[in-house]
């Protein structure tokens, strides 16, 4: 059975596209036929991390949701380009052609052809796991995402707007019964007591932390030219990832 | 000790130019004896005469905040002090005592000045020096530089290393700098672990109001509820 995996955070900048791309590529990693889509219209990015151009990208998410094509026309098979083991990775972007951008803002989309894309995808993909890396804010799309979503995974970094746009998100999902929750707290200083974080966190928001990431230079070094669990799997970020990997495991 | 060496080698220099027959400038230096204890100049003096000791020791001290005296340097036979008096007339800035029996050589400013008309190797010996004093305190400018990086680069250990090793210098000015660097990174260091305190004891709040409030905006709209009604009916046929 497939699971449908948003990741989301309520600003942007937290890494959200980041940690999408390295626990999608963990699970390729394992074995696993894995789907990542791009629903963030307004700002694409995780393309980059899988080593994809705009010269790349022929359809896109934006023709699906215009009726130009079908969803899995606009899949690319990106496992040969990180290495990703014996499963499969396909990624659905998003159109990074500045005029196309522009007319989703301007004339918007039907929300609920996502979902159908997703439910297509799933099927004549055969994944074993969908990540939908969301638009940041809780936006008509994001909702739907999470709506439909097997498991929800929010991004945060240790800020006050962080945690308190997380506990709106948090009783949002609620509201919309999404199975499973997961925290990951992003670019904690490393002088933080983690344990002490991650026990307020789960006090106050009701939910797990499935691990807190230190702040990286080594991961902001790499500039998102690469998968970086895949290239450096023995750094603690890597770890860190694999412990999501876990989590996400343990509650499907 | 580089500093040393040099002002003894000028030193001999001096002495040499001050004995030749041929040069009017013989029997211009003249000796001074001072027996234990006994006082050469005291801070607030007026500079007038540059000294190169021949026998003895002189100890140069201030006096601390406290009144007690605080002994900058000790120098002894072949060293050169009061160079700077040559040229200005600066009130001292140390005491000089001899500690023995000591004997000095002593060139006044005003036998200085009529001498370098008749010597101009007088004028170059004397340029010489001041210029190894300039030398001298450029390179300790550059390497104040290096410290200040090094604490920018937040290398504590290293400074202090680098600064014990320039605390004992001869000069009480370059000791001064280099204790006051070595009083800065400390308060640095303990700044940044107070700060680091501070910080690892975040506290994580959220204003219930404003979570309320935000929440009810997104939830009353007639597209969530929609959207909650059709998530629970996708879901059901799911779990079916």
């Amino acid at each position: 059975m497939s699971r449908i995996i948003s990741i989301h955070s309520f600003r942007g900048g937290t890494g959200k596209s980041n940690i999408t791309a390295n626990v999608a590529a963990q699970f390729a990693f394992k074995g696993k036929r894995v789907g990542v889509i791009d629903t963030d219209i307004q700002s694409p990015g995780i393309h980059v991390l899988f080593g994809m151009d705009e010269e790349q990208i022929d359809k896109s998410l934006n023709d699906y949701l215009w009726g130009r094509c079908s969803i899995e026309e606009a899949a690319y098979d990106v496992s040969d380009r990180i290495g990703s083991g014996s499963g499969s990775i396909h990624l659905i972007p998003s159109s990074i052609r500045v005029g196309e951008i522009a007319r989703v803002l301007r004339e918007g989309y039907d929300v609920g052809l996502l979902n159908e894309g997703f439910r297509a995808l799933t099927h004549k993909l055969k994944l074993d796991y969908l990540f939908i890396d969301t638009h940041p804010g809780l936006n008509e799309e994001t909702l739907l995402s999470v709506a439909v979503s097997d498991s929800l995974i929010i991004i945060l970094r240790p800020d006050q707007q962080d945690f308190q746009g997380t506990a709106v998100t948090v009783d949002v999902a609620r509201k919309l019964d999404v199975p499973h929750l997961l925290l990951v707290v992003n670019m904690a200083l490393s002088s933080y007591d983690f344990d002490d974080l991650q026990q307020q966190i789960e006090t106050i928001y009701s939910a797990q932390v499935a691990t807190i990431l230190p702040l990286s230079e080594d991961v902001a070094r790499l500039q998102s030219a690469d998968i970086f669990s895949l290239r450096y799997p023995d750094h603690p970020f890597s770890q860190a990832i694999r412990e999501i990997v876990a989590h996400v495991e343990a509650s499907g | 000790m580089y500093y040393q060496i040099v002002m003894t080698d000028q030193a001999a220099l001096i002495q040499d130019l001050f004995s030749e027959e041929t040069t009017s400038l013989q029997g211009v230096m003249e000796t001074v004896r001072l027996t234990d204890g006994e006082l050469l100049f005291s801070r607030g003096d007026s500079g007038d005469a540059f000294y190169i000791i021949e026998t003895g020791h002189i100890r140069i001290f201030t006096l601390a905040e406290e009144g007690q005296e605080l002994t900058l340097n000790t120098l002894g036979p072949g060293e050169v002090f009061g160079e700077m008096a040559l040229v200005d007339d600066q009130p001292r800035s140390a005491s000089a005592v001899a500690v023995g029996f000591a004997t000095l050589r002593r060139l006044r400013r005003e036998d200085f000045l009529a001498g370098i008309r008749s010597s101009p190797a007088l004028a170059l010996v004397i340029i010489q020096l001041l210029n190894e004093r300039a030398r001298y305190l450029i390179d300790y400018i550059e390497r104040l530089g290096h410290w200040t990086k090094l604490v920018a680069e937040g290398q504590y250990d290293q400074v202090m290393g680098c600064v014990q090793a320039n605390a004992d210098v001869e000069d009480r000015v370059l000791a001064s700098v280099a204790d006051a660097m070595r009083r800065m990174v400390q308060a640095v260091q303990e700044r940044e672990e107070r700060l680091r305190e501070e910080v690892a004891q975040l506290r994580v709040q959220v204003d219930e109001t404003k979570r309320k409030r935000q929440v009810a905006e997104i939830t009353e709209t007639a597209y969530f509820q929609e959207l909650a009604q059709q998530a629970r009916c996708l879901r059901e046929q799911a779990g079916k």
